[in-house]
């Protein structure tokens, strides 16, 4: 699913790597891996101090004298900018310290983990400093870099196992939509630990939107409908009003008929008349989500969406102008 | 202004494809996309209209870079049984229908009554569709159908069952009975005119009720006991006095006899008496009559807002108990309602519903396809003439169930005066549209250069433009501050900046005057101004002066078009387009002022740009970015140009995006500012067999709110990171 990876400013400083040619191929490597062609990208890059890391990174790069290493790191760091995640603030403003900037990554990461820390050599190996978290640029083309850095994953059918691999996903959006058919039924379980991991926000990252989709529980009378309806509702909004604390919110929302299991997640955006949109990020694609704690059953399949479909799901289920989009249920906090 | 294009079977688009029309929008798209198909539907559309024919290959705007082949080729997949579907959503806010269609009198004599045919003013948007169809007897192609739907809702449907030439009548009209315009009833201050369309004042409650319930009829106790509409004071608050009632009673299941009986309550004898029901009233309820007790009544039904969530198709989670319409005593109409939630199991205080029901995606009779034929009264038409012909009256042939011309009860059937009516709300819009089209500036993707032998048109040719030679034209023929803008647009650092600028010369040719024999032929003499020449002898008469443009490149030397870098001949056309109609006052500092606008104001146009970037250095496809921002209808000059533009450049949206982002930090220049609903992206593909068109929208930073399919920005990243079978 999804990995988070954190840059030191020296990976784009020409002064801090001896050989060129070697730090060239290293950058091909890493953003090989980062932005695959054909398949999903499964990498998010921390903006460290609150998003100002991208912005200090330009001046490193407008600097590199070698114009085939500059114009490798522009592109990069133009392909990086869709991938950003902010980080809080942990520390005092690194500036051209590596090490310090290394240090708020690793304060960062002590908060909320990161998966790997990345900075050069020098740093890594600075005095009366403890990096041993921190891994070197030179590694990359190690296999043993990448085991676990994947878009697919094979959970286990077991609830907290799964919800752990959404965590990320959670964590750096403003929005999730679950998508389930049984999402308020038999998967209920599934479907409030979710949200107690979405609600689990440390300070300095936004309050989160959840919008809860699930298939209408089906009977031909019409009047039944309504009433079975509104008691799944009832419900299933007593349920997360216990975990659900102010400014979060959640919305429920039922649809005819649904067959697949997919989270669409994303953050805001704003128009120039201050309409605030979704834009979507992030989507995954469930085969199959546990309803408990089952892990004799073989492990399911779980994909990360590329653009196509994510774009495809979100318009069909998320967007403001989704065409059969019912009024959502809001759920309120308990006072 | 043409504000939407909906597209079906034409060419390559199967499916509906839609595009919403901003100040710039932008088509991207692999090739064969889709993207031309959607501007060539729109020179269809004007061939359509403007000429009548529907069987079209060559267009009066596209010259001969267009090639629709006719209906046999453009409809999709070559299929004559399937029709061709031209979509156009239209502001209508300032369009005068009384001007355009006068009618003799404003107030009708229909019967025994008058009706108020003074158009109403609150039209704001409309869509005309056509439908193309394939007649195989006749081996013709004829338009089968046309919808024109006034706000939201379908106004009528003309049919055509065949081509042809025709006498009498093959045309049939279906009228939408249940069309807010039909329905809105609005008491006048005399309480005479009670209708804008129809005879209503002497309709009975019972009728007027049947109009206003399109799904569901009322009968007149649950209307009487839900619903109330009334003059209050100015301070009244609706909201609260629901709340109030909801507080103090039972609303769910309410008895009744609760409020005691009708004939017992003397606030309501004035307006009821003995269940018969005056012309006009509702009997209030009770707990409203506390408050209006002192005041007028009257009574206008604007809508039923038990209707709105009815109509409601999925689930009515929330109902609605109870809802006042009023009107305060400066004419203000208000409608309030108390929604029960079922979910919440709490009361909604909901001030204006029908709001509500939109925000909240339920539809208010909303637009209609022509399934229910209830719903409409069938109406044949009069036609000599394929359809459409905007410029007569309908002739309408009365309802086959109207005896003796009595419509409804309700006084003679004035078949004239109905055609000229429903003319006005039917063919206007189409006249708009028409004209709309005819405002199309098109600039095909591949533009000529001017041969060394190039002599001018004089004449306006829309088609001229399609090649690029109209904007040649344009600089032979038009004002000097055209041409010294476009020479600015080209040489300016910070415009285009292309090191190459425009000039125009003219050469003169001196010859004698009649009675003087004389040595013909002074020669040529260039001239940069028309006029006679200093130290020419009196005798001399001018016979011709004859303008020329060069371009003036990096060295200063004079250039004709065919001898400069083709970038040059490409753009040229382009920076001419859209400079045309725009009054632009630059300060004097520029040493640019003029005004090549006639009347001093803008005339902006429909301008679509094919490949506007080709053989131009990537800086000034950057450039061009800026040459449409500060010519397009922004808020800023919101008469100028909307412009269309399919392009592969990343450079040209890449400026854009910048304009926004340096909007929203108020750093953008001067002209140069855009906003987010300035500017449409879309993506064309291929999908299934069909166009399909995909929405890209941008934040206030510039950046795509949606992501960007088919890694279509990241050709190049790939191309310089990529080795092998990476890609």
């Amino acid at each position: 699913m999804l990995s988070e990876f954190a840059f030191t400013p020296a990976i784009f400083d020409e002064a801090a790597h001896d050989d060129k040619e070697a730090w060239g191929e290293q950058l091909r490597e890493l953003t090989s891996a980062i932005f695959p062609r054909t398949s999903v990208g499964p990498v998010v890059i921390s903006d460290l101090y609150a998003g100002s890391w991208s912005q200090h990174i330009v001046s490193y790069i407008e600097k590199i004298s070698d114009h085939r290493a500059r114009k490798y790191c522009q592109s990069l760091l133009t392909n990086m900018h869709r991938m950003l995640v902010k980080r809080p603030v942990c520390g005092v403003w690194p500036s051209e310290d590596d090490a310090a900037w290394c240090r708020e990554a690793i304060a960062t990461h002590a908060v909320e983990p990161i998966d790997r820390i990345i900075s050069v050599r020098k740093t890594k190996d600075s005095q009366n400093e403890n990096f041993s978290i921190v891994r070197c640029i030179d590694e990359v083309e190690d296999g043993g870099f990448w085991r676990g850095i994947n878009a697919d994953a094979s959970p286990r059918m077991v609830i907290a196992e799964q919800v752990d691999l959404l965590r990320k996903l959670c964590l750096h959006s403003d929005w999730i939509a679950v998508i389930n058919a049984h999402g308020f039924t038999s998967e209920q379980d599934f479907s409030l630990h979710l949200l107690e991991v979405a609600f689990r926000r440390p300070p300095g990252f936004d309050p989160i939107h959840v919008e809860l989709h699930a298939e209408a529980p089906y009977v031909s009378d019409v009047v039944e409908r309504k009433v079975r309806q509104e008691r799944v509702a009832l419900n299933m909004a007593r349920n997360i009003e216990r975990s659900l604390k102010a400014p979060h919110k959640v919305d429920l929302c039922f649809w005819p008929k649904l067959l697949d299991r997919v989270i669409v997640a994303g953050n805001f955006a704003k128009e120039s008349d201050g309409t605030i949109r979704k834009r979507p990020r992030w989507g995954v694609s469930m085969n199959h989500v546990a309803r408990g704690s089952e892990p004799n059953i073989p492990p399911t399949e779980w994909k990360l969406l590329r653009a196509d479909s994510l774009n495809d799901w979100f318009r069909k289920f998320v967007a403001e102008d989704a065409a059969g989009k019912s009024p959502a249920i809001n759920v309120n906090p308990r006072r | 202004m043409i504000t939407s294009v909906t597209i079906e079977n034409f060419k390559g688009v199967r499916e509906p494809l839609t595009i919403d029309l901003k100040p710039v929008t932008l088509l991207f798209g692999a090739n064969s996309a889709g993207k031309s198909t959607l501007l060539h539907s729109m020179l269809l559309a004007h061939e359509l209209l403007a000429n009548g024919n529907c069987n079209v290959d060559k267009t009066t705007i596209g010259g001969t870079l267009v090639d629709l082949g006719g209906f046999k080729e453009f409809v999709h997949g070559k299929d004559t049984s399937e029709s061709v579907r031209l979509s156009f959503k239209l502001d209508l806010g300032d369009v005068d229908f009384s001007a355009r269609w006068p009618l003799s009198e404003k107030l009708i004599d229909f019967g025994s009554t008058k009706v108020d045919a003074r158009p109403v003013d609150d039209i704001f948007d409309g869509v005309t569709e056509f439908v193309l169809s394939w007649d195989e007897r006749a081996g013709a192609a004829f338009v089968s159908g046309c919808e024109i739907s006034l706000g939201d809702v379908i106004f009528a449907v003309l049919r055509q069952t065949g081509s042809g030439r025709r006498t009498g009548s093959n045309q049939v009209l279906y009228l939408n009975r249940l069309h807010p315009l039909w329905t809105s009833v609005d008491v006048g201050g005399d309480g005479g005119i009670l209708s804008k369309l129809w005879p209503i004042s002497t309709l009975t409650p019972e009728m007027i009720f049947d109009l206003c319930s399109p799904y569901t009829k009322f009968d007149l106790e649950r209307l009487r006991d839900e619903c109330v509409e009334f003059d209050v004071r100015d301070d009244f608050d609706p909201i609260a006095e629901l709340e109030s009632a909801a507080r103090n009673s039972d609303l769910l299941g309410e008895d009744e006899a609760e409020y005691g009986d009708d004939d017992e309550d003397e606030d309501e004898s004035d307006l009821v008496s003995d269940g018969e029901y005056p012309q006009h009233r509702i009997a209030c309820s009770p707990v409203i009559d506390e408050l209006c007790r002192e005041d007028d009544v009257s009574f206008r039904v604007l809508y039923d807002p038990v209707a709105i969530v009815r109509n409601k198709l999925d689930f009515t989670e929330v109902l609605p108990e109870r809802a006042i319409l009023y009107r305060t005593t400066d004419g203000v109409i208000g409608c309030a309602a108390l929604l029960y939630d079922a979910v919440h199991s709490e009361y909604l205080s909901v001030d204006d519903p029908l709001t509500w029901a939109e925000s909240a995606g339920i539809p208010f009779m909303t637009r209609q396809k022509l399934s229910s034929r209830e719903d409409f009264i069938e109406l044949s038409v009069v036609a000599t003439d394929d359809f459409p012909c905007l410029n007569q009256a309908l002739r309408i042939e009365p309802p086959a169930e109207i005896a003796d011309g009595e419509f409804g009860g309700v006084g003679k059937f004035d078949v004239e005066f109905l055609g000229q009516l429903l003319s006005r709300y039917i063919l206007v819009p189409m006249q708009v549209l028409r004209e709309e089209l005819a405002r199309i500036r098109y600039v095909g993707p591949i533009r000529e250069i001017p041969s060394r032998g190039y002599a001018p048109s004089l004449s306006p040719d829309p088609a001229r433009w399609a090649s690029g030679l109209g904007a040649w034209d344009l600089l032979h023929t038009g004002p000097e501050s055209l041409v010294a803008e476009v020479d600015h647009w080209l040489r300016a650092e910070n415009r285009l900046n292309s090191k190459c600028g425009i000039e125009r010369l003219y050469s003169q040719l001196s010859f004698p005057s009649a009675g003087v024999t004389a040595a013909p032929v002074s020669g040529l003499k260039w001239s940069a101004r028309l006029g006679k020449q200093a130290g020419a002898p009196e005798s001399v008469t001018e016979f011709r002066k004859t303008p020329h443009v060069f371009v003036r490149n990096h060295n200063q030397v004079l250039l004709a078009p065919n001898a400069v870098g083709v970038g040059i001949s490409q753009v040229v056309p382009v920076v001419v387009s859209c400079i045309d109609g725009c009054h632009l006052q630059r300060g004097d500092s520029d040493g640019m002022s003029g005004d090549h606008t006639s009347g001093g104001v803008d005339d902006g146009r429909i301008l679509i740009f094919e490949q506007p970037e080709l053989h131009l250095h990537p800086r000034v496809q950057a450039a061009l970015g800026d040459l449409f921002v500060e010519h397009a209808a922004t808020r800023q000059h919101p008469r100028r140009h909307f412009i269309i533009i399919e392009t592969h450049s990343e450079h040209l949206i890449l400026r854009l995006q910048r304009r926004i982002r340096e909007t929203e930090v108020n750093k953008a220049p001067a002209d140069g500012k855009l906003r987010t609903d300035d500017l449409a992206i879309y993506y064309l593909k291929q999908e299934d067999g069909s166009s399909r068109a995909l929405g890209i929208d941008v934040d206030v930073k510039g950046e795509f709110i949606q992501p960007w399919p088919d890694d279509f920005f990241e050709i190049d990243f790939y191309e310089r990171f990529k080795t092998g079978e990476d890609g």
